[in-house]
């Protein structure tokens, strides 16, 4: 007994030597930004365009902006659990001593890191989470990414102005998927078309046989669907091939059909739409150079997508805003208030930072996937421009 | 046939006062306070895992009901602290009761019907039950908030002293405290009558209804108890982090619960507050260093508890202890 507590003892003691020694903080020179990222678990897709994002952002911009180096530290959470991720945020401020946050593949983990996010007046940027409320979490939170009625709210409008009169909602039953049904529910109507179906299956299903044949016996011309990518993806829109409704309605989606995810469909995929805040396929210069990095750093195969570009973009913004304390004490409320209405052409296009909402205005897109060269791909067919985030009351009611 | 009383540490029930290893273990956590003051939250979170192990094992290790849906408790208790904090109740530890007691009356009322069953059926049963909450939850958005999860709550500082803060030291003590209530709780139950009742009716069942114990009501009885103690946990980590996220009901907890006390050792109140700390202190520094191996290196400990040290940590432990005081281990299981 007396031995075991000695070693005890010891093993303390020299524990705590250890952990204690490297306590030499460069304060000034250096802006450490932590990744709340999925190295592992369902959403590790995800992750990986964090990490692939910031990367090239790093490999063609540089690692120091504004005369401070700056610093990636990589935290996962690995899978969805906010509690985890509110931990995470916790020790990256106190441990790691970070200036600034980013990350946030799911809105729950922003909701649960908004609280140390406002008292702690860290500037946190948000590369997917697109829930509503996200922003309201705290006044130093930022978007990279979307709101969801961006492209859901597009979706339907770009439905009507192809002549859509009567359309069918198939979502993913969870909170992203009641957002969108309903905001595109509203555009759709509002702009006086008709909701002749909507359905809301379990967020694993893969066999849509049922549903499909449901929305078979309706009369449509339109499809909306809000499913996360993979198998729930690939089932619902091979099911709605098979009964031929890929070819006879307006089939629209987000992202369940990106390029990089396209080598797990066959062809009954083509014709599928998606209606997204970026497209592999754009012709820009910012995106030409973004893509050409990305497969020198990670081979030719390597595909862009959402995450990735969203994770670029984030990176800009936060170099934009450790530029703006240049030659001044860092200030994190400065940093965020500096970039407010902020604009520039990000790899999505033309992009800014509503100096009201903090809400991003950005183009959406319309992706076809196409078969080119025995090669499947989007293409983009049409876009709409500037396309602000609405209200909270129109989201309300 | 001979009775005997195994893997329980029966040395306790000589011995009715806490034992030496109880005080150096909590010894141990008091001084994680001072030596690691900037992971305080970690440690917090794994004290909220080990209080939650040691309500499984309450139920598992003691009572010998085998469950997968543990985390309807920690769930439920976890989303009560958080309505009751969003309703306007801040006072912390009356709403930590709260939960627990809510999460109790569940146990309560499921338990005269699933408790009838055992081995594979009650399995099933619970898990059922655990995924029909997790459904539930997801599909009432309005109560629960769904896959966003419940936030905007906060919290009266404790005893009206503590105030929280992100450094975790409230959070810390807090939850220690709770922790070791519990474990002194536990730990006078076992040594109880009921707790001997509890034992005899997972080493023979028939036997104990024969002998003309009540078992049904029994088991009840610990798996309410068992449900309290997993309600606090799940309380304490809605407190901690001021939020709840749907996954305090998902099965993934259930499972990692169940994984933390197999590693540290079931049956023995000290699995819990050993496997919590290996388990996830394994989790959190791979997450640094290379965040797939962690599932390896849990899956080979799992593999190894499994074929040589039936007891878990605690296990190899004991034995480590018994045979350097010359003594060779008497009636520990194979």
């Amino acid at each position: 007994m007396f031995e075991l507590k000695r070693k005890l003892a010891a093993f303390a003691a020299v524990t705590a030597l250890v952990v204690g020694l490297p306590v030499t903080a460069g304060a000034q020179d250096q802006i450490k930004v932590g990744i709340l990222s999925h190295d592992t678990g369902p959403f590790a897709q995800n992750g990986r365009g964090f990490h692939r994002g910031i990367e090239v952002y790093q490999a063609l911009h540089g690692k120091s902006a504004g005369g401070r180096e700056i610093e990636f530290v990589y935290r996962d959470i690995g899978g969805p659990n906010p509690a985890v991720g509110k931990r995470l945020a916790e020790e990256l401020i106190v441990r790691e001593k970070v200036h600034i946050l980013g990350g946030f593949a799911l809105s729950s983990e922003a909701l649960a890191v908004g609280p140390i996010v406002e008292q702690t007046k860290t500037p946190a940027i948000t590369f997917i989470a697109s829930s509503p409320s996200v922003l309201a979490g705290s006044q130093y939170f930022l978007k990279s990414g979307q709101h969801i009625a961006q492209s859901s709210s597009a979706g339907a409008t770009f439905a009507r102005k192809q002549g859509a009169e009567k359309c069918y909602i198939v979502v993913s039953d969870y909170q992203p998927g009641y957002d969108a049904q309903k905001a595109f529910r509203k555009t759709f109507e509002s702009a006086g078309g008709q909701i002749v179906g909507e359905v809301r299956v379990p967020l694993n299903t893969v066999d849509f046989a049922a549903i499909v044949e449901g929305i078979a016996s309706t009369e449509t011309d339109c499809i909306n669907v809000f499913v996360p990518p993979g198998a729930p993806a690939i089932g619902l829109l091979r099911a709605l091939a098979e009964r031929g409704l890929v070819e006879s309605n307006f089939v629209v989606g987000m992202g369940e059909a990106e390029d990089h995810i396209l080598p797990q469909y066959d062809d009954s995929v083509v014709g599928f739409k998606g209606a997204l805040y970026y497209a592999e396929a754009l012709d820009n210069e910012e995106n030409k150079t973004f893509i050409a990095k990305l497969k020198e750093l990670y081979g030719p195969d390597t595909q862009p997508d959402f995450a990735s570009a969203s994770a670029y973009d984030g990176a800009h913004l936060i170099y934009e805003m450790v530029k703006s304390q240049e030659g001044k004490d860092w200030s994190g409320p400065d940093a965020v208030e500096a970039v407010k209405g902020l604009s520039w052409n990000g790899v999505r296009g033309p992009m800014k930072i509503d100096p009201e909402t903090r809400e991003l205005v950005q183009n959406i897109y319309l992706r076809e996937v196409q078969k080119v060269d025995g090669k499947l791909q989007n293409a983009i067919v049409d876009q709409l421009e500037a396309v602000e985030a609405p209200s909270k009351e129109w989201m309300e009611n | 046939m001979k009775i005997t009383v195994s893997s329980t540490g029966l040395s306790a029930l000589d011995r009715p006062r806490m034992p030496m290893i109880a005080l150096v273990v909590f010894a141990l956590a008091l001084a994680v306070f001072f030596v690691f003051p900037d992971r305080l939250s970690l440690a917090a979170y794994i004290g909220i895992f080990a209080l939650f192990a040691l309500s499984l094992d309450l139920a598992l290790g003691m009572a010998g009901i085998v469950t997968l849906g543990h985390a309807a408790f920690f769930g439920v208790g976890a989303y009560t602290a958080g309505w009751l904090a969003l309703a306007g109740w801040q006072e912390p530890i009356t709403g930590v009761v709260i939960s627990g007691l809510c999460a109790a009356a569940l146990a309560g009322a499921l338990g005269p019907f699933i408790l009838r069953l055992t081995g594979l059926p009650l399995v099933m049963v619970t898990l059922a039950v655990g995924v029909f909450l997790f459904e539930a939850a997801n599909k009432l958005t309005w109560l629960t908030g769904g896959d966003d999860g419940l936030y905007g709550m906060t919290f009266s500082p404790v005893l009206g002293i503590f105030e929280w803060s992100i450094y975790g030291t409230t959070d810390y003590l807090y939850v220690l405290a709770w922790l070791a209530l519990a474990f002194y709780g536990c730990h006078r139950l076992t040594t109880s009558n009921f707790g001997l009742a509890l034992r005899g009716v997972r080493e023979n069942r028939l036997r104990m209804s024969l002998l003309g114990s009540s078992v049904l009501a029994q088991l009840t009885l610990a798996y309410a108890l068992s449900a309290f103690i997993a309600g606090v946990a799940g309380a304490l980590l809605a407190q901690t982090s001021e939020f709840v996220g749907l996954e305090v009901l998902s099965v993934e907890k259930s499972i990692d619960v169940l994984v933390i006390l197999v590693l540290g050792g079931v049956g023995h109140l000290y699995g819990a507050l050993l496997g919590a700390p290996v388990y996830l202190l394994i989790k959190d520094m791979s997450k640094e260093w290379n965040p797939h191996a962690w599932m390896i290196i849990i899956g080979f400990m799992l593999v190894f508890v499994m074929l040589v040290a039936r007891g878990g940590i605690h296990g190899v432990l004991h034995k480590v202890i018994e045979r350097s005081r010359g003594k060779l281990p008497n009636g520990e299981p194979r």
